[in-house]
């Protein structure tokens, strides 16, 4: 298998919600490739539309008021959107997991976590009751739950947060998808049992061969985890650079904001910086560049206000969004959604014990 | 969870000795001579005496208080009250009207009033839930509107207006005996009556509470792992929901039991509806009093039942 291999490729995705206000166009126009084995980490404020851009893959975007309206969706070749609903089923949980932000409420509180994970064996494949339940149990143990064979009869509220989202990635991973999509998998995990979790993610990943969909708001977990990283605003991708790159030399402002309200180790500050303004209101986005009116660079410039700047190939491998960066006139426009951006960690990095 | 229902039971017994003291004093505050109805009055005072003495309506009241408050004294608790509670409980109460021992009365009278409640509540309740889930599914969609405007115009056609209405139409339109028991007819054009007029509230009630429940995030996870619909809403959100939906079952049960007093009324059926009715009216105080009874124990060992029930459907409630 070609190392450059896009296992999902998204293409001018759409995903609009038709509420009594309005037409809020909560992803418009997103394209993105997530390769083989790599970690993708999709960032953004709250209400950007990352959460949305995952529910859109897995088709469960709520109907009414929410509909796809444009786009495709590539699983390994397959267009997700042209599945009948009922193949669309047999990708979910098994080509195709998620877990969500919620380990408390994301759980069925009436049945033991067993009954839901034997339930998600069963739907896809064919095994009787005995072997079900010694998968289910294998793969809570493979996700570091101790005991697994007690907690497998255990209910949700018997779990403590984290054992809880461990449960719900026992659960994603009981039929061995290809890709897993992480919807803030650690926003309401405490600091320790985050680190936890993501170190089971990565391992998982190295197990596995999985591929992760990471979506989160928290840049540390990014540094953290991710291969590639895309950076979402008001219903856009503003930025797509692999982790290097993005975390080295940001092009776009609003990425290069997120940086700058960072703390810093070593650095003494009174304050931490902000970006001024606030996310834009999704049924009244400003014209021309959503970012202009909180940007330092592009607030006052007419062009900014007037016209969106679509993503641009400005280096290898790293697309951009702004008029105002480096070389963005002449830069390509390139096809983001054609491969993934190729990525290998450097194992220097890891400092030796 | 033993102690539990042993203390439940125990207050039970509280609250079904105050149901059958309030009935019985009510029933007693009514002004006018309940031997009246009984006795001819032309007979003269002997014989009224005599029905009187018969019935224990000599007896004080509740507490015989002319012993003053001795009451270790068995003339103290010798009362009208009492004797109908000894009659009650050991199932020895009879008619005012036809001296028939209740216990025959309301064996005979309750199979009628339950063949026709007993369908029409599972019926009903079935409809009412999968209706409900559905609709709930798909809120915000023209089935939802549709189906909710059909619910509230269901409710708001009175009772009275089905019945007429139905009887009308067997009477001029479609001649069908339309009274007493012996066509089949005469049982289910009740059950359906009683079930197209209750389950429009049941359907906006079930779907409020569905509603709550699928938006939840579990749902979304179900939905992740690639469970059909019918699995998400009836394994996932139905076993969710059933703590609210019990309780307005158990509500149901006096209905169940008394049967619906105007369907068996309109409709001919001698079931324990028109006992009762027939009964307030000839102030035969054991029938009232009893089938009050009934209805009370009822009630309060569905509560019981109920709160049992959530502990099985809930694994997170424990019974202390």
């Amino acid at each position: 298998m070609s190392e450059n291999a896009a296992i999902l490729t998204v293409r001018g995705l759409q995903t609009h919600f038709f509420t009594m206000d309005g037409v809020v166009k909560a992803v418009d126009g997103v394209s993105f490739a997530v390769g083989r084995r790599q970690t993708f980490a999709l960032v953004g404020e709250s209400g950007c539309g990352k959460s949305v851009t995952a529910l859109s893959i897995m088709r469960l975007v709520p109907h009414p008021p929410g509909r796809i309206v444009a786009g495709e969706v590539l699983l390994d070749g397959t267009s997700l959107l042209a599945l009948r609903e009922r193949q669309m089923r047999q990708v979910r949980g098994a080509k195709v997991s998620m877990i969500f932000q919620e380990p408390m409420t994301s759980l069925n509180p009436v049945y033991t976590v067993g009954n839901q994970i034997v339930e998600a064996i069963r739907l896809h494949q064919r095994l009787p009751g005995r072997r079900a339940r010694d998968q289910a149990v294998a793969v809570l143990s493979q996700v570091g739950i101790p005991d697994p064979a007690q907690r497998y009869k255990e209910y949700p509220h018997q779990l403590s947060g984290g054992m809880r989202q461990r449960a719900m990635i026992a659960m994603a991973l009981s039929c061995d998808p290809d890709l897993l999509i992480a919807d803030e998998p650690t926003t309401a995990l405490d600091v320790t049992i985050e680190a936890q979790i993501l170190d089971l993610l990565k391992r998982l990943k190295a197990e596995r061969g999985l591929t992760i969909m990471l979506i989160t708001h928290d840049l540390a977990v990014v540094a953290e985890t991710a291969d590639v990283v895309a950076v979402m605003y008001a219903s856009k991708l503003v930025e797509l650079a692999d982790v290097q790159a993005l975390f080295q030399r940001p092009l776009h402002p609003y990425t290069q904001g997120l940086f700058r309200s960072l703390p810093r180790l070593g650095q003494k500050k009174r304050r931490l910086e902000t970006i001024p303004g606030s996310v834009p209101n999704p049924l009244a986005f400003p014209a021309g560049c959503k970012f202009h009116p909180r940007c330092l660079i592009g607030a006052g410039l007419e062009r900014c206000q007037t016209a969106e700047p679509p993503l641009r190939l400005l280096q290898p491998n790293h697309y951009a969004a702004c008029w105002e960066c480096p070389g963005y006139a002449e830069a390509p426009a390139g096809d983001p959604a054609a491969a993934p951006i190729p990525y290998h960690p450097p194992e220097q990095n890891e400092p030796a014990d | 969870m033993l102690a539990f229902i042993l203390r439940r039971l125990i207050q039970a017994v509280f609250t079904i000795f105050g149901v059958m003291l309030l009935t019985f004093i009510l029933f007693r505050a009514i002004p006018g001579d309940v031997s009246a109805r009984y006795v001819n009055p032309k007979l003269g005072k002997a014989a009224r005496d005599a029905w009187m003495e018969r019935h224990r309506m000599n007896l004080p009241l509740v507490l015989n208080t002319a012993v003053h408050v001795q009451f270790w004294k068995p003339e103290f608790w010798n009362t009208q009250f009492f004797w109908h509670l000894r009659q009650s409980l050991t199932f020895e109460a009879r008619s005012f009207k036809t001296d028939e021992k209740l216990t025959k009365i309301v064996a005979e009278r309750a199979k009628y009033s339950l063949a026709l409640t007993v369908p029409a509540m599972a019926l009903g309740w079935l409809l009412a839930l999968v209706v409900a889930c559905v609709v709930a599914y798909f809120r915000g969609s023209w089935f939802d509107y549709l189906m909710t405007f059909l619910a509230v115009l269901g409710m708001c056609v009175p009772y009275l207006a089905y019945m007429i209405g139905v009887q009308w139409f067997m009477f001029n339109v479609k001649p069908t005996a339309a009274w007493g028991l012996r066509y089949p007819t005469n049982i289910y054009v009740p059950v359906a009556i009683a079930v197209i007029a209750g389950v429009g509230a049941s359907v906006r009630f079930y779907r409020t509470v569905i509603l709550d429940e699928v938006n939840r995030d579990y749902v979304r996870t179900a939905m992740a792992k690639g469970v059909p619909l019918p699995g998400v809403l009836f394994r996932h959100v139905l076993r969710n929901c059933m703590l609210p939906i019990l309780t307005s079952l158990v509500t149901a049960i006096p209905f169940l039991i008394i049967g619906s007093l105007l369907l068996e009324q309109f409709f001919g059926i001698p079931g324990l509806g028109p006992l009762m009715l027939g009964s307030i009216n000839d102030r035969d105080i054991p029938i009232v009093t009893n089938l009050t009874f009934l209805t009370a124990a009822l009630y309060t060992l569905g509560l019981l039942l109920t709160d049992v029930l959530y502990a099985v459907f809930d694994p997170r409630i424990r019974l202390r």
